[in-house]
């Protein structure tokens, strides 16, 4: 049996049995992880506790079988998520374990996915969590392979602030010759979002809508949390 | 030796159970059919009746034979006071304590994006009808502390709120006959945050 150790968080558990259940975790050095809790819902498991959200978890496990079983899992760190951004961990756990599914890998995203944690601890900073939650859909979506350049046009011009564009998946940001139509957006939002500056509504509002429709593209299907939570 | 189609289907069948497997249905099925026939016909008659007479109270959801189940119908009850929980058998959980004496809303699960359950596949969009309408003056969430758990009391906050309306939870901690030397340091946060005045 070799046994292997990680750092961790948990993704989702779903029931296994009366007492088990199967957790999804996003582990430091191998990924995406499913592996059983034997007797997580029994009394007194020493597992109940890593099941509520908001822990950096140090886990051991054994690959003998194609179905992993954790057999040491423990707090390392403490991340008091402010209750109001738990939908936002919610979406962001979705994506991840969607990603996975449809793509059967993902990125190094750890590290990533630690930082957006510590700032769902902090209440009153809606806006650097919502600009960070943009960062890291729009490395992952770069990452994956599909990744698309907001400095620069279909064509390879820059990026205009006053001209209007629009965004498709296949094409990435390409100028609208005539007019304005309502999904088109102005170039400043595109250059605004690159220097880090994201106090704009409109700016939210198109970054949101690029990567929705880019991510979506990805997964072809829309996620739920955006559905249920409008993320 | 392969099961004759009859059989094959019961063990099948036998398999919706909660952590019943292959094995397991098949020792059920072999002692269903090499036992007593007549307790596997009573079984089989009472489990069609049940699933053909059980449905959900209208008012709660409470898994109940009547339109509106008995704790509803009780005129002793405080309407008032409603008690939100996750399934049927928490309520009968709860009532086994015999200390509460509002009323109860089962949500049917919890939101879970990742499993396709959102506020129209439970039961929200009712409660929160229900919520609004200004006949609740308390709402106990009962949630199991998971993130989907947490997350559903979140939805509930934001969705219920009105000035008439007080929203609680029940609280985490130290569980009764515990020792602190061996309690986890996510429960004891939670401990302490959730502290009582004792004078």
């Amino acid at each position: 049996m070799k046994t292997r150790n990680s750092l961790a968080f948990l993704l989702h558990a779903r029931d296994y049995s009366e007492t088990s259940v199967i957790a999804s975790f996003l582990t430091k050095d191998f990924g995406i992880l499913n592996a059983l809790l034997k007797g997580a819902k029994r009394k007194g498991s020493k597992f109940a506790n890593i099941l509520s959200p908001g822990s950096e978890l140090y886990i051991s496990y054994s690959d003998k079988n194609a179905l992993k079983t954790i057999f040491e899992c423990e707090i390392n760190k403490q991340i008091p998520i402010v209750p109001k951004n738990l939908k936002i961990l919610i979406y962001l756990n979705e994506l991840i374990l969607k990603i996975f599914e449809k793509e059967h890998d993902i990125p190094v995203v750890f590290k990533d996915y630690d930082e957006l944690m510590s700032l769902m601890t902090l209440d009153n900073k809606d806006e650097i969590l919502e600009l960070s939650l943009r960062n890291f859909e729009y490395r992952l979506i770069t990452d994956l392979g599909y990744g698309f350049d907001l400095t620069k046009n279909d064509v390879g011009s820059s990026i205009e602030p006053d001209q209007d564009y629009l965004f498709s998946p296949l094409r990435g940001i390409y100028s609208l010759d005539k007019g304005e139509i309502e999904s088109s957006f102005k170039g400043q939002h595109l250059l605004d979002f690159m220097s880090g500056k994201f106090s704009n509504n409109m700016t939210k509002k198109v970054i949101k809508s690029i990567f929705r429709e880019s991510l979506e593209a990805i997964l072809g299907k829309e996620l739920n949390a955006r559905k249920y939570f409008n993320q | 030796m392969k099961f004759s189609p009859l059989l094959s289907d019961l063990i099948k069948s036998l398999q919706v159970l909660p952590g019943v497997g292959p094995k397991t249905a098949k020792r059920m099925a072999m002692s269903l059919l090499g036992g007593d026939e007549a307790d596997a016909k009573n079984l089989a008659n009472n489990l069609s009746r049940a699933i053909d007479l059980i449905g959900k109270c209208q008012n709660c959801r409470v898994l109940s034979e009547d339109q509106i189940c008995s704790i509803c119908n009780d005129s002793s009850r405080d309407n008032t006071q409603v008690c939100v929980v996750e399934n049927t058998s928490q309520v009968v959980q709860i009532e086994e304590l015999g200390g509460f004496k509002g009323i109860y809303f089962v949500l049917g699960g919890y939101l879970s994006p990742i499993e396709g359950k959102g506020p129209n596949e439970i039961g929200l969009s009712e409660l929160n009808s229900k919520a609004l309408s200004g006949e609740i003056k308390e709402l106990i969430l009962a949630f199991n502390s998971s993130l989907e758990g947490e997350a559903t009391a979140q939805y509930i906050l934001e969705k219920c709120s009105s000035d008439s309306l007080n929203i609680t939870k029940l609280a985490q901690g130290v569980p009764l006959g515990g020792d602190l030397n061996y309690v986890d340091s996510n429960t004891l946060r939670h401990a302490f945050d959730s502290r009582q005045k004792l004078l």
